[in-house]
């Protein structure tokens, strides 16, 4: 039985108009390409620019890629450290700055804080290319005017270039963090604090026991965004090192890239982004389950 | 509900017309006059960085066309698009429909592989073959067609000396090593180390960085010195060549240089910036490159010779075959003009030495090599030395970027000591004949 009045059947109608056109450009931009890509994730590219139905054979072809999954382990293993420093870091930073007393100072010192983030990973990549050059750089600088001796290479070492693009990457992303962070710490009500000081609480176990589990909604809602970041990352890895040496910092949309634009793989770079899209989904909905249930409100 | 619908059809109406008016064309016409066609070429080009003659020199060139030609408006417009990343822009745009009239490429890559360059019309390309020097003739050239015409002269490996760091070492500039085994011992006394051992200043400058294809095609002379191939096309294997005793020596050597000798360095920089800021003694680049240092680092005082041998001359040849084509998706109108364009250019010398001379690069054209100023350029007698010499094995196919991938990958194996060259090899000669497997 239709319960809808004729007035809510027009509201109804105006409100589908009105979103119609922002639907429109998202399924342009996003869902019609991301449609294409899973299609032609099932198609092989011939000589000529050619593309053939092949079932299952391109994802057999990646899967058995060495370079897929050297590039699938690099991402995972940027993914850690780059969020584990942007979050870590960002957690500390806003606990600080919520602690500073005059409200000016602790909006200049969050501005500070913020400034990289309205850097473009490509920039950044520039800018930390020539700080952390092995010779030249200001980072080594530094260091040798410290009387450190064993220079590192940073980005020229194969060990030391995926902490070195985390460290790039966590700079530029940890002024965003740090805003959602320092804006759930500051809705967190006082009485809290107040009540857990009366029972004995002090020092660490304040943020162990009151601070933290108040704060994991906004802990996991950065924590997924910079999931989101780590695994797409590429600018930084394109402008700095182009996923050397020797291949050391080859990441999954370096591999997506050079495919698609290099070696005009189309389909093969369509099983990549079919597998990012996927690990992303897979994520998403573990992380949302985990913090599913741990919502306050004050 | 009605005024909602009517607000939403009035909106999408504005933005139409305002797209339309927007993107109209048409040129105003006077009453009586007869129409003119409008011709606007792009000419994509990552030349334009390389040097700063190449955008004006086209664009005054189109006009002094059109001044010859009032029965249409010809103009060319050129983009620059850097080498970096080039491909991702000409692919999107050639996909979409929305390619330039005239871009810089290699042929066996946009008409062999994407199809999308235009065979250049015979009495062009004939004419062309008559002028060009015998090691630029392949280049524009894919099958038995020709599609483009070749940017430069001396579009493949020399070596660039320089002279201030071979005096330091107490060298003689004007000596310069004829063999690899020649060059490894210059490269020794041209290295210097700091108190740790690591080289401040290298003897050769190795490419190190960037993409792998680039440094497959820095490791090439040394292939083509010991007398290897890399593959055979018409058989479709690599196995017996990219594996041979000859490329696993050429690739101990080359990567023998970082590890062993250590008189090359994978931490100061790729070869054309370390040696621009005076450090490598010695390295391997194309004649561009010697008018880039004029223009760039003029403080460096250099020599350019041709390259070393070993079982046999290194010989002119290269991975990077640039021509400039024409888009084949071009409508009839644009496509005739700008043959007739391409015709005017080919067929006229003084027209083609104007660029090279202003350029300060060596033309691919043997009808106007007589200009002094090439002959003064400092590369001049190692390119005529190697174009009169051994013609190197090339790599035009379909798939040669991925395959120059596994190449360079390999080469870097070998140089971060992840593996010893044969087992480098051998591991590439299976990636390389799966690739050229799917072309059987």
């Amino acid at each position: 039985m239709n319960n809808r009045t004729p007035y809510s059947r027009k509201l109804l109608f105006s409100g589908i108009l009105f979103v119609l056109p922002a639907l429109a450009y998202f399924g342009l931009i996003y869902w019609y390409p991301l449609v294409q890509a899973f299609e032609m994730s099932f198609k092989t590219m011939l000589p000529g620019m050619k593309m053939a139905f092949a079932g299952l054979d391109t994802y057999k072809e990646v899967f058995s890629d060495e370079a897929f999954w050297s590039s699938f382990a690099h991402t995972l293993y940027f993914t850690v450290i780059a969020v584990g420093l942007t979050v870590g870091l960002a957690l500390v930073i806003a606990i600080a700055l919520n602690n500073v007393y005059w409200k000016s100072t602790q909006n200049v010192l969050t501005m500070v804080f913020l400034v990289p983030t309205l850097v473009s990973f490509a920039a950044a990549g520039l800018i930390w290319d020539w700080i952390l050059h092995p010779r030249f750089g200001l980072a080594n600088q530094i260091l040798m005017f410290l009387g450190v001796s064993d220079l590192p290479s940073f980005l020229q070492s194969q060990t030391q270039v995926i902490p070195s693009i985390a460290i790039i990457h966590a700079w530029v992303r940890i002024g965003f963090s740090v805003i959602i962070l320092l804006a759930g710490l500051q809705s967190i009500p006082s009485t809290y604090f107040d009540a857990a000081k009366v029972d004995g609480t002090r020092g660490l176990q304040l943020y162990r026991y009151i601070t933290v589990p108040l704060l994991l909604p906004q802990i996991g809602a950065v924590t997924l965004l910079e999931v989101i970041f780590s695994l797409k990352v590429f600018d930084e890895v394109y402008i700095t090192t182009q996923g050397g040496p020797n291949g050391a910092s080859n990441v999954l949309m370096l591999y997506l890239y050079n495919n698609a634009f290099r070696f005009y793989r189309m389909d093969k770079a369509a099983v990549a982004a079919v597998t990012i899209f996927v690990v992303l989904l897979v994520f998403g909905i573990v992380q949302r389950r985990l913090l599913a249930g741990r919502r306050y409100e004050f | 509900m009605i005024r909602a619908a009517r607000i939403t059809i009035l909106v999408i109406l504005s933005v139409l017309l305002v797209a339309g008016s927007l993107f109209a064309s048409g040129q105003q016409q006077e009453p009586g006059q007869a129409e003119v066609p409008t011709v606007k070429i792009t000419h994509w080009s990552h030349w334009v960085t390389n040097n700063k003659y190449y955008e004006p020199y086209w664009s005054e060139l189109a006009k002094t066309f059109n001044a010859l030609h009032p029965e249409v408006n010809f103009s060319i417009d050129v983009v620059s698009i850097p080498y970096e990343g080039y491909e991702a822009k000409y692919s999107s745009a050639f996909e979409a429909k929305q390619g330039p009239g005239m871009f810089n490429g290699m042929a066996h890559v946009w008409a062999g592989q994407f199809d999308v360059a235009a065979p250049m019309p015979k009495d062009i390309a004939d004419k062309l073959d008559s002028i060009l020097i015998g090691a630029s003739r392949p280049y524009g050239v894919f099958g038995d067609q020709r599609y483009g015409i070749p940017v430069e002269g001396g579009n493949f490996m020399m070596m660039y000396i320089n002279v201030d760091r071979f005096k330091e070492a107490g060298l003689d500039p004007n000596n310069p090593p004829k063999t690899y085994d020649q060059m490894l011992e210059y490269a020794k006394k041209l290295t210097v180390y700091d108190k740790n051992g690591n080289i401040v200043k290298p003897g050769y400058g190795i490419r190190y960085k960037g993409h792998p294809f680039g440094i497959a095609d820095k490791v090439a002379p040394f292939f083509n010195a010991w007398g290897a191939e890399w593959y055979n096309w018409d058989e479709k294997t690599a196995d017996g060549y990219l594996n041979s005793p000859a490329s696993v020596a050429a690739l101990q050597f080359y990567a023998g240089m970082v590890q062993d000798s250590k008189v090359a360095s994978v931490e100061l920089d790729n070869p054309a910036a370390v040696f621009g800021q005076g450090l490598a003694g010695i390295i391997f680049r194309e004649s561009w490159y010697s008018a880039w240092l004029s223009q760039n680092a003029p403080n460096i005082d250099f020599k350019v010779y041709p390259l070393p041998k070993e079982k046999m001359e290194s010989g002119f040849g290269n991975n990077f075959p640039w021509s400039i084509m024409v888009n084949k998706d071009l409508n009839p109108t644009d496509k005739k003009w700008l043959w007739e364009f391409v015709r005017w250019y080919v067929n006229n010398a003084d027209v083609r030495k104007e660029h090279y001379v202003k350029s300060e690069m060596l033309p691919p054209f043997s009808d106007i090599l007589d200009d002094p100023l090439f002959k003064s350029m400092p590369e001049f007698q190692a390119w005529k030395t190697m174009s009169e010499g051994r013609a190197a094995p090339t790599y035009y196919n379909p798939p040669a970027q991925e395959i120059l991938v596994v190449i360079g990958e390999a080469t870097l194996s070998a140089m971060y000591g992840k593996q010893g060259a044969k087992a480098a090899l051998d591991d590439a000669t299976k990636k390389v004949d799966a690739i050229l497997a799917r072309y059987k």
